[in-house]
């Protein structure tokens, strides 16, 4: 039965595995052989289990390359939120998060509050799922600049996008 | 290879043994007329049928449930009453500018937007290129284009009530990337639209004066149906299609999900009906000819 889990993972992985609810067990599983052994040391000593990367927050480590993140606010139950799309490949280079859509122009998507890298530099969670370079996404996204704060203060938890990022467009994960 | 020379427009041939016809096929863009004296030149004297075959996607034809990759669905092909621009209807917030159109048969290419408006009311935006425009859209994600045939209009749709069930109409979004469906529960629906920070937004253009949804929409709810998708559905199926069969009921708006980028937790889905093109100055079209993207 063991076998079976593992085999069936390994298939998952390998097909992208897009919508699959994550798990630790296929996080892990897809992590290792296709990024190889990249979390700091920092990080895998404070995780309990050398070896195995683990969930690193923007406040466990400076070094880690920031996750621009907004405060996202849930409409009410009777509510709704405006969105449109987004639709490419996640490329994360220089410490910048960026989607690379069908027509070649990036997009640099601001994420919900709570996000984090679950493998540094190379796979973040958001809204529970893992989220790696190189693979394709489906986004509801909502337009705005790359000021999105709009002249308010950064609140606790919000981060804004690193100076160094720049992108043909910027949109908030809805 | 010489039907193929000599008659324009071919697309293969059939014997018809129930009428003793030779079938002659031409894509819908062909001068039929001028097809079917070319083929009886080339076979004097032998029953000749003339069909039109429309299911083949030609390269560089503008239709609606196609990609507008800054993050929208196409929904119909329409005429601009005023200036005989035929482009396509998409959602009004799918604001842009110029939209990048790209379709299953190859089409990649900007279209302008002329027209668009968001109100209590409506949600549209109209795209134009001199592309050439079929009366077709892509009702799957599949790159065979369906043929537009009609319209139904907000009377003709039934809502779901004690004794009779709604309307059972489908809609494609690029985003979702399938073919869906759903049961009519409410034909005037008046969303209350945030954003993403929580802020009231209701239904006017970005920027303007705050203006709450009227009951103007057609809310229709995930009902399973053997056969059929239940209704899916995520950001970017905007300005999509909502249709049966080939008859057009409306424009996607909007969507509820119980879980943020889960297009299969959609509970509901609405749509501006398609009525409301006229409130644009737009027009269904159903084929005719178009050069340099005017109608003529």
């Amino acid at each position: 039965m063991a076998l079976l889990n593992k085999l069936v993972a390994a298939s998952l992985i390998a097909a992208g595995c897009q919508g699959c609810s994550p798990s630790p067990a296929n996080d892990s599983a897809g992590a290792r052989p296709d990024f190889g052994p990249v979390a700091p040391a920092a990080a895998l000593a404070e995780s309990g289990r050398p070896g195995e990367p683990t969930a690193v927050g923007p406040a466990r480590s400076a070094a880690l390359p920031v996750i621009p993140q907004y405060r996202r606010t849930a409409p009410p139950a009777s509510g709704v939120v405006m969105d449109i799309g987004l639709m490419g490949t996640v490329r994360i280079r220089d410490g910048c998060i960026l989607v690379v859509d069908k027509s070649g122009a990036s997009v640099l998507p601001v994420f919900p509050m709570g996000a984090e890298w679950t493998i540094p530099g190379k796979a973040l969670r958001t809204d529970g799922r893992i989220v790696r370079d190189g693979e394709r996404v489906v986004w509801s996204v909502e337009q705005t600049e790359r000021s999105f704060r709009q002249g308010r203060p950064l609140q606790p938890g919000e981060q804004d996008i690193p100076d160094q990022c720049t992108a043909s467009r910027y949109v908030l994960l809805v | 290879m010489r039907r193929r020379t000599a008659i324009e427009g071919y697309n293969g041939s059939s014997y018809d043994e129930r009428s003793g016809e030779v079938v002659i096929r031409v894509f819908g863009k062909a001068d039929r007329a001028k097809a079917l004296e070319s083929a009886r030149a080339l076979y004097p004297g032998v029953p000749l049928r003339l069909e039109i075959d429309n299911t083949m996607p030609t390269l560089d034809h503008t239709r609606g449930g196609a990609h507008l990759t800054q993050g929208c669905t196409t929904g119909f092909v329409a005429r601009d009453r005023t200036s005989n621009h035929v482009g396509v209807i998409t959602a009004g917030h799918c604001n842009f500018s110029v939209a990048r159109y790209s379709a299953p048969d190859g089409s990649n290419y900007d279209m302008t937007r002329r027209q668009w408006d968001m109100t209590p009311a409506l949600d549209l935006a109209f795209f134009w290129d001199n592309h050439e425009p079929t009366s077709e859209f892509y009702p799957t994600s599949s790159a065979t284009p369906r043929s537009l045939v009609g319209w139904r209009s907000v009377s003709d749709t039934e809502q779901r009530g004690y004794l009779r069930t709604g309307s059972y109409l489908c809609h494609y979004g690029v985003y979702s990337d399938t073919q869906s469906c759903g049961e009519v529960t409410d034909k005037a629906f008046a969303p209350a639209v945030y954003n993403s920070a929580g802020t009231f937004i209701g239904c006017g253009k970005p920027g303007a004066t705050v203006v709450s949804c009227g009951p103007n929409f057609v809310r229709v709810d995930k009902v399973a149906k053997e056969g059929q998708v239940a209704l899916q559905c995520i950001g970017g199926d905007s300005g999509g299609p909502w249709f049966a069969y080939g008859n057009a009921y409306g424009i996607n708006k909007g969507g509820y999900r119980s879980t943020p980028n889960d297009k299969m937790t959609c509970q509901y889905a609405f749509y501006t009906p398609i009525i409301r093109i006229n409130d644009i100055n737009l027009t269904l079209w159903y084929g005719g000819n178009v050069v340099n993207g005017i109608a003529q």
